[in-house]
C-alpha cells in the first residue's frame, strides 16, 4: 500500500514538474495529509462496522416492513398467502374505510382514541400542582417523588387488571359493594362509553401522572433563581411570580411533553383493550381495530387502519419540528 | 447521574433558602415567615400524604385481596380469614395454561428469556453505534443519523402488521425469537442518549489513548466505555422495566401459550375466568408479575428517577 502510494506521488511529481513548476513546491507537505487519509479510511470502515447491527436491524425489521404495508394497502392479503400471491384489490380497502363496511367502526375508533386523549390535559395540570407542591424543600418530599412515580413502572397488565376488578360492572364489583352500601345504586361501569372514559383516563393519569410530575420539578428547578430573587425584592407576591416567571419557564417541558403524550395516546392500545377484556369491541381504539383486522386475517384493511392513524402521528410530529425549528431560530 | 442528582438538590435548596429570608431584617416578620413555612409545609404534607393513599391503595387493595376466600374480595377490606387459596389456583390455573411446563414459573423463565439477553445485547449495539455517532468521522454519518431519527417517527402499528406476518411464516411465533431478534439490532433511542454522553466526553481523551498506540476498539472499550458506564445502566435499567413490561409486541409476536411471558400468562388467565371466584388467583398472578419491577424500582430508583430528570433538562 505505501508502496503504490509512493510510486503513485511520484508519477504525479513527474506529471507536475512536466506541465509547470509553481505546483511543484505544495507537492512536498502532501505527504502527511495523503497518511492521514490512510487513518481516515480505517476509520471510516471502524465507523461502518460499528452502525452495522443497527442498519441491518433498521432494513429488515423496519424498511422491509414499511414498504410490505405500504404495499399491503392495494392487495386483499391474507395471512396464509403471500402479498404478492394475494388478489391486487386497488382501492377498495380505502373505499371499505373511508365510507364503506367498516368505516362506521374505523371512524368510531379514531373518535374513541381522541376521547382518550383526554387524560393528558388533566395529567398535565394535576402534574403541575403536585410538582409546585413537591418543588419545596421539606421531609418527606423524595419519598413522596418515589410513591407517586410507583404505578409508572408497574406492567400494564398487572394494573389495568386491578382497575378492571375494582370497577366491575357487576353488583359484586369493589366499587359497586362501596357504592351500595353507601346507598348509592350500583353503575354498569363497563357499559356506558362515559364511565370506560372515566375508568380508562383515571387509570391513565394515575398512572402517568409521577411521571408528569417529575418532568416538572426538573423544569421547575432550571428556573432562574437570580430571576425570582429580582421579583421577590420588586414585591411580586407568590401567584404574580407563578404566572409571569415559573409558568414561562416550563412552557418547553409542557409543549414536549404535550406532544409526546398525544403521541403516545394516539397509539392507545394496552389499557382500554385488557380493562374492557372481552368486551374491547364495545369501545375500541384505533389501535385496537387495526389489531382486530389483522386477527381476523384481513391484513390489507388493517393496514389502511394503520397508516391513517399514522398520518395523524405525523401531523403533530410535524407541529413539533416546526415549533422546535422557530425555536431554534429564536435563540 | 449521581451528580447531576445531587446538583438538582443543591439548586433546590439555594432557590428554597433565597424564598423563606425575607427582604425585612425584623426579627418578628422573620419568626412569622418561618411560622408561615410551617404551616404550608404540614398543609402539602397532609395533602401529599392523602395522595400517596390514592397512589398506592389499588396495590394494597391487590396484596390483601390475594389472601382472601373469593366471597371476602368486594366485602372486606383486610381479610377476615387469611388464605393462600388464591396463590395455589394461580399455580395450578397457570400449569394449564403453559400445559404443564412449569405453569408461572415458565412465564417468569419465559419473561427472563424474552428481556435480559436482549437488554444486554441491544444496550452493547447502541453504545458501539453511539460511539460511531459521536466519535467517528465516516462517509454517510449524518445521513444514516437522519434516516434513524426518521424512523424513530414510523408509527409500531404501521410496521407491527408485517413483522408479525414475516415471523408467523419463518414459525419464530412459537418460539421466543420474534420477540428477541429484533432488539439484537440496537435501539435508536439508547443511541441517541449515549450519543449525548460521547460527545460531552474531550476528544483529548481519546486521543491520547490512540497515541498510547491503542486501535479504535481498544479506546472504546477501556477508556470511552468506563466513562459511560453509568449512562449505560440506567439506559439497561429503563430498557429492562420496558421490555418485562412489554404486551403489544409480545401479544403479536408469541402465539404460543407455552411461551407466553408472564404479562401474556397473567392477562390469558385473566381473560379465562371472569367470574368473581377467579379475582384472587389473577389478582395473585399479578402480584407474582410485578415482584421483579418492585425489586428493580426498589434497588435502582434513584437512577432512573435521575435519568427522567435529565431527560427533562435536555429536551
Amino acid at each position: 500500500m505505501e508502496e503504490l502510494r509512493n510510486t503513485y506521488s511520484e508519477a504525479e511529481t513527474a506529471e507536475l514538474f512536466a506541465t509547470g513548476d509553481s505546483e511543484v513546491v505544495l507537492e512536498a507537505p502532501q505527504q502527511p495529509k495523503r497518511k492521514k487519509r490512510g487513518l481516515k479510511h480505517v476509520e471510516n470502515l471502524i465507523g461502518w462496522v460499528y452502525i452495522s447491527p443497527m442498519i441491518i436491524g433498521i432494513l429488515v425489521f423496519t424498511a422491509i416492513p414499511l414498504i410490505m404495508s405500504i404495499m399491503a394497502m392495494f392487495y386483499d392479503w391474507i395471512p396464509t398467502k403471500m402479498l404478492w400471491d394475494s388478489k391486487f384489490v386497488g382501492m377498495q380497502n380505502f373505499k371499505d374505510i373511508f365510507g364503506g363496511l367498516e368505516a362506521e367502526y374505523y371512524w368510531e375508533a379514531i373518535g374513541n382514541t381522541f376521547i382518550f386523549v383526554i387524560q393528558l390535559p388533566i395529567g398535565l395540570i394535576l402534574g403541575m400542582f403536585l410538582a409546585l407542591a413537591m418543588n419545596r424543600d421539606m421531609r418527606g418530599v423524595q419519598a413522596f417523588r418515589v410513591i407517586y412515580y410507583l404505578p409508572g413502572v408497574m406492567s400494564v397488565v398487572a394494573v389495568s387488571i386491578i382497575w378492571q376488578k375494582l370497577f366491575d360492572s357487576s353488583e359484586t364489583g369493589t366499587i359497586n359493594t362501596f357504592l351500595m352500601k353507601m346507598g348509592a345504586s350500583h353503575i354498569e361501569f363497563m357499559n356506558n362509553k362515559g364511565w370506560i372514559t372515566f375508568v380508562v383516563t383515571l387509570l391513565l393519569v394515575w398512572k402517568g401522572v409521577g411521571y408528569t410530575t417529575l418532568m416538572f420539578i426538573a423544569g421547575l428547578q432550571s428556573v432562574s433563581t437570580d430571576q425570582l430573587e429580582a421579583a421577590r425584592i420588586d414585591g411580586a407576591n407568590a401567584w404574580v411570580i407563578l404566572i409571569k416567571i415559573t409558568m414561562p419557564a416550563l412552557y418547553p417541558i409542557i409543549f414536549y411533553l404535550f406532544v409526546t403524550g398525544l403521541m403516545g395516546a394516539l397509539q392507545m392500545f394496552n389499557e382500554p383493550y385488557i380493562l374492557l377484556g372481552n368486551r374491547a369491541w364495545f369501545m375500541e381504539t384505533a389501535v385496537g381495530f387495526v389489531y382486530r383486522q389483522f386477527n381476523d386475517g384481513f391484513l390489507g384493511l388493517a393496514s389502511v387502519g394503520a397508516w391513517v392513524l399514522a398520518i395523524f402521528i405525523f401531523i403533530v410530529t410535524a407541529i413539533q419540528m416546526y415549533v422546535d425549528k422557530k425555536k431554534q431560530e429564536a435563540e | 447521574m449521581d451528580e447531576i442528582l445531587k446538583e438538582e438538590e443543591n439548586v433546590e435548596d439555594v432557590s428554597f433558602v433565597e424564598e423563606e429570608t425575607p427582604a425585612q431584617p425584623a426579627p418578628v416578620s422573620k419568626k412569622k415567615g418561618v411560622n408561615h413555612k410551617l404551616v404550608t409545609d404540614i398543609i402539602v404534607t397532609v395533602a401529599l400524604a392523602l395522595g400517596s393513599v390514592v397512589m398506592l391503595l389499588p396495590f394494597i387493595w391487590m396484596v390483601l385481596a390475594t389472601f382472601k376466600p373469593y366471597d371476602q374480595i368486594n366485602t372486606t377490606f383486610f381479610p377476615r380469614t387469611w388464605t393462600g387459596e388464591g396463590y395455589k389456583e394461580m399455580w395450578e390455573t397457570c400449569n394449564v395454561i403453559t400445559r404443564n411446563t412449569g405453569g408461572i414459573m415458565r412465564g417468569f423463565l419465559n419473561s427472563l428469556i424474552t428481556t435480559v439477553p436482549v437488554v444486554i445485547i441491544q444496550i452493547i449495539v447502541s453504545a458501539f453505534a453511539a460511539y460511531a455517532f459521536a466519535k467517528l468521522e465516516f462517509v454517510g454519518k449524518n445521513v444514516i443519523f437522519l434516516v434513524m431519527l426518521g424512523t424513530m417517527m414510523i408509527p409500531f402499528s404501521v410496521i407491527m402488521l408485517p413483522q408479525a406476518w414475516l415471523f408467523g411464516r419463518l414459525q419464530l411465533t412459537k418460539g421466543p425469537l420474534a420477540v428477541i431478534i429484533p432488539k439484537f439490532f440496537g435501539s435508536i433511542t439508547t443511541v441517541f442518549f449515549l450519543r449525548q454522553f460521547f460527545y460531552s466526553i474531550p476528544d483529548s481523551i481519546s486521543e491520547a489513548a490512540r497515541l498510547d498506540g491503542a486501535g479504535y476498539t481498544r479506546t472504546f472499550l477501556s477508556v470511552l466505555l468506563p466513562l459511560v458506564m453509568p449512562a449505560l445502566a440506567t439506559q439497561g435499567i429503563l430498557s429492562f422495566i420496558g421490555n418485562w413490561n412489554d404486551y403489544l409486541g409480545p401479544l403479536l409476536f408469541i402465539r404460543n401459550q407455552e411461551w407466553f411471558t408472564l404479562p401474556l400468562l397473567v392477562d390469558k388467565l385473566n381473560s379465562d375466568g371472569g367470574s368473581l371466584e377467579f379475582v384472587p388467583r389473577v389478582l395473585a398472578a399479578s402480584l407474582v408479575s410485578l415482584i421483579p419491577i418492585i425489586i428493580v424500582f426498589a434497588v435502582f430508583q434513584k437512577k432512573i428517577i435521575g435519568s427522567i430528570v435529565f431527560s427533562a433538562v435536555k429536551g
